[in-house]
């Protein structure tokens, strides 16, 4: 949950949007633009979705 | 399972759902064979997969590495691009392994392209592209524009706009003759006046409009190939083609979800070049092509026709299949049937669309289906893999799936309302020309049944032959049948002797060669014209001066076993005698296809002159000194095509003009000494 971008080795802005676009595919959520600007880290992408589902 | 999870994902809804996908992909990387591997991940993405199933089969793919495997056609694609389309090359790549080809892909970095193809030393000259795809965005094209703009401004801008254009795909093609695909433009403008935004020359969405007509006649002109997403988008909804957040977050003009089918038709585009695009539609009867059951309802009791909703839904699967036949689409009917019962359907329905003439191959019978299909495609002289097998009955298709995985069977929806929708949607029939010989093409399948009937009467293969009073008109190649050599050669797979494929500029380029010879041949008979049947490619070569080579030779399996490539032979002797060469030199290179040509150099009385077994790949090399050739008696008449410029409308009038008769001497006092 405190995974963040730059403690993945070869992480990059495609692995990103690959594992955003996989996270709202699998849940049926949106996050906004800023949100995913923004995401501190892995648990910060839990919340939200968390908050959306509910 | 993710698909079907976003609403706005375009849907492959003609490829059946993985039902372990991640088993699969973890028994495919435990093969302790790549090859086997390789098999298992192409027949996993023969099913609907979303992008990240798409990406993950892709990096399964990435670690077996395999550049080339047996039975696997590879290509090398250059994706220029002005956005960012990381995410498309995994997609191009699953899609090219659904139909058995390994592409190999190149992305330039982003907006970069132009210098790129200026610099002969960037990685994408380094790379060789056999294609180059142009993914390019709108937004350059319409900056430009003003809202105010009149209808000739925007012509204007446009112009300028494809003009530049134009000189990036030559630029392309100066990379050894690359074929050229361009992207059409998505429209992701919003609509400033509503309905009256098409009244506005420079509003942003009629600016794309005329920016992708204009685009389709360069490209005819041209003889690009257009990836079309403006109409993908209409047919998906431009949400599904296109995410603001993801052009904001990533500039990607292609959203992630449209990946798969993006790299799907990329895909069937490069498969069409490599004529891998399916021939023949065989088509199921009961529930298929009408409802109910023909043996049980009786003619009377099938739904079919205007009245009825369901009857209709039927109709137009049939009005479809007969568009397709019109395009050059070969019909066949495979179906657990009477034939005289089935047949009579054909003959005595009134509200039949499909005739039983336009089927030109009719398997109804109570065997295996499996077995059906195979003798169709032995009767009809194309592979299996030519074949998309349309039938209501999931157990059909899960049956023909398994026994021939070479065979397309498409999913079909359980509502026969849109049963046309969904074969349309799978692009079985990717086109890269539409030719005369194209247009004649259900013609001349039907006149080969009646050449099997005159074959049936004939006593002996000899009086066939004769009785067929046969001419083959020769010529070089000419521009007129540029479009038709370029399908022929690269669709021809069993009498090919080299299988060496080539762009429609690299013919282009030979047919300038002073020193090439390029024949090609058309056959024509009693029962009619079999069209532009054979070709022949012969250059010098450095390891021989006094020799041509026959770099290439392919011949249509239309006209097995009529001596044409006797006469062809003949002719090409000739023709190589006139230029003062002494010999023709070949290769034989043999693949899982042509071996109905393996014995075909000694029998044209070529002698090898390579160590048997020499070349890893199995090829072979002849020679025939022309002194030695002895002109072979056929029941041929050959003549030669006669330069006219009025041929040049024959694209329009098939039948219009018929050159010029100039028999050649041997053949009418044939000797075969």
């Amino acid at each position: 949950m405190e995974t963040r971008r730059e403690d993945v080795p070869n992480w990059d802005s495609f692995n990103y949007i690959n594992f955003i676009v996989a996270v709202e595919m699998e849940f049926g959520v949106k996050f906004k633009v800023a949100d995913i600007e923004s995401f501190p880290n892995v648990g910060a992408i839990v919340k939200e979705t968390t908050k959306m589902l509910a | 399972m993710l698909q079907g999870a976003s609403p706005r994902s375009p849907t492959m809804s003609w490829l059946p759902i993985a039902p372990d996908f991640r088993d699969d992909l973890r028994a495919a990387l435990a093969e302790a064979k790549l090859g086997d591997g390789l098999e298992r991940l192409a027949a996993l993405a023969g099913h609907r997969l979303g992008f990240l199933e798409t990406v993950q089969l892709d990096r399964a793919l990435a670690r077996l590495d395999l550049k080339e495997a047996p039975g696997f056609a590879a290509i090398r694609l250059a994706v220029l691009a002005s956005s960012t389309v990381d995410h498309l090359p995994p997609a191009i790549r699953v899609a090219g392994l659904r139909r058995r080809l390994l592409i190999e892909v190149h992305s330039g970095t982003y907006g970069q392209y132009r210098q790129d193809l200026l610099d002969p030393a960037s990685a994408l000259h380094q790379f060789k592209p056999q294609a180059v795809l142009f993914s390019l965005s709108a937004r350059e094209a319409i900056a430009g524009v003003s809202l105010a703009a009149t209808a000739a401004e925007v012509d204007d801008a446009i112009g300028r706009f494809i003009a530049e254009l134009r000189s990036l795909w030559r630029r392309a093609r100066e990379i050894g003759g690359a074929a050229v695909i361009q992207q059409t433009f998505l429209d992701v403008s919003e609509p400033l006046f509503g309905g009256y935004e098409r009244m506005v020359p420079g509003a942003p969405s009629a600016v794309v409009a005329r920016l992708n007509d204009r685009l389709a006649e360069a490209a005819a002109e041209d003889r690009a190939l257009l990836l079309d997403v403006a109409r993908s988008s209409q047919r998906d909804g431009i949400d599904a083609w296109f995410d603001a957040g993801r052009w904001l977050q990533g500039k990607l003009e292609i959203a992630p979800q449209a990946a798969p089918l993006y790299g799907d038709l990329a895909a069937r585009i490069l498969a069409a070049l490599r004529g891998l695009s399916k021939k023949c539609l065989v088509l199921d009867l009961d529930n298929t092509l009408w409802g109910g059951v023909i043996g049980d309802d009786g003619l009377d009791g099938i739904v079919l026709g205007e009245g009825s909703a369901a009857g209709e839904a039927h109709l137009a699967l049939q009005h479809y299949a007969r568009q397709l036949k019109e395009r050059g689409i070969i019909l066949a009917v495979c179906s657990k049937n009477d034939a005289k019962i089935a047949e009579a359907a054909f003959r005595d329905h009134p509200e039949m669309v499909l005739r039983r003439a336009d089927i030109a191959a009719f398997e109804a019978n109570w065997d295996d289906k499996a077995r059906n299909l195979k003798v169709i495609a032995a009767k009809l002289n194309i592979g299996l893999d030519a074949l998309v097998f349309v039938d209501d009955n999931p157990i059909e298709r899960a049956r023909i799936r398994q026994a021939l995985p070479m065979v397309a069977v498409p999913e079909m929806p359980e509502d026969p309302a849109h049963y046309v929708r969904c074969l349309a949607d799978a692009g079985y029939f990717e086109a890269v020309a539409f030719t005369a010989d194209d247009r004649n093409r259900a013609e001349q399948y039907a006149a080969n049944a009646e050449r099997e009937a005159l074959m049936g009467a004939a006593e002996s293969m000899d009086e066939f032959l004769r009785g067929l009073k046969m001419t083959a008109v020769y010529g070089p190649f000419t521009a007129v049948d540029h479009a038709r050599v370029v399908q022929l050669i690269n669709k021809t797979n069993q009498f090919n002797t080299t299988t060496r494929r080539y762009a429609s500029e690299e013919i282009a380029l030979i047919m300038d060669e002073p020193d090439a010879l390029t024949l090609q041949f058309r056959l024509v008979d009693r029962v009619g014209d079999n069209g532009l049947v054979s070709t022949m490619i012969l250059r010098p070569t450095p390891a021989d001066d006094e020799a041509l080579d026959i770099e290439n030779w392919v011949m249509s399996c239309r006209v097995f076993g009529r001596e044409l490539e006797f006469e062809a032979m003949n002719i090409a002797v000739e023709a190589a005698r006139e230029r003062g060469v002494r010999a023709l030199t070949a290769d034989y290179v043999p693949t899982p296809k042509n071996d109905v040509i393996s014995n075909l150099y000694p029998s044209l009385g070529f002698v090898q002159v390579d160590q048997p077994g020499s070349a890893s790949n199995g090829a072979t090399r002849w020679r025939l000194d022309l002194a030695d050739y002895v002109t072979r008696n056929t029941h041929i008449v050959g003549q030669e095509q006669r330069h006219d410029r009025s041929r040049d409308t024959r694209q329009i009038h098939p039948h219009s003009s018929r050159p010029a008769a100039r028999r050649l001497d041997r053949v009418d006092d044939g000797n075969p000494a």
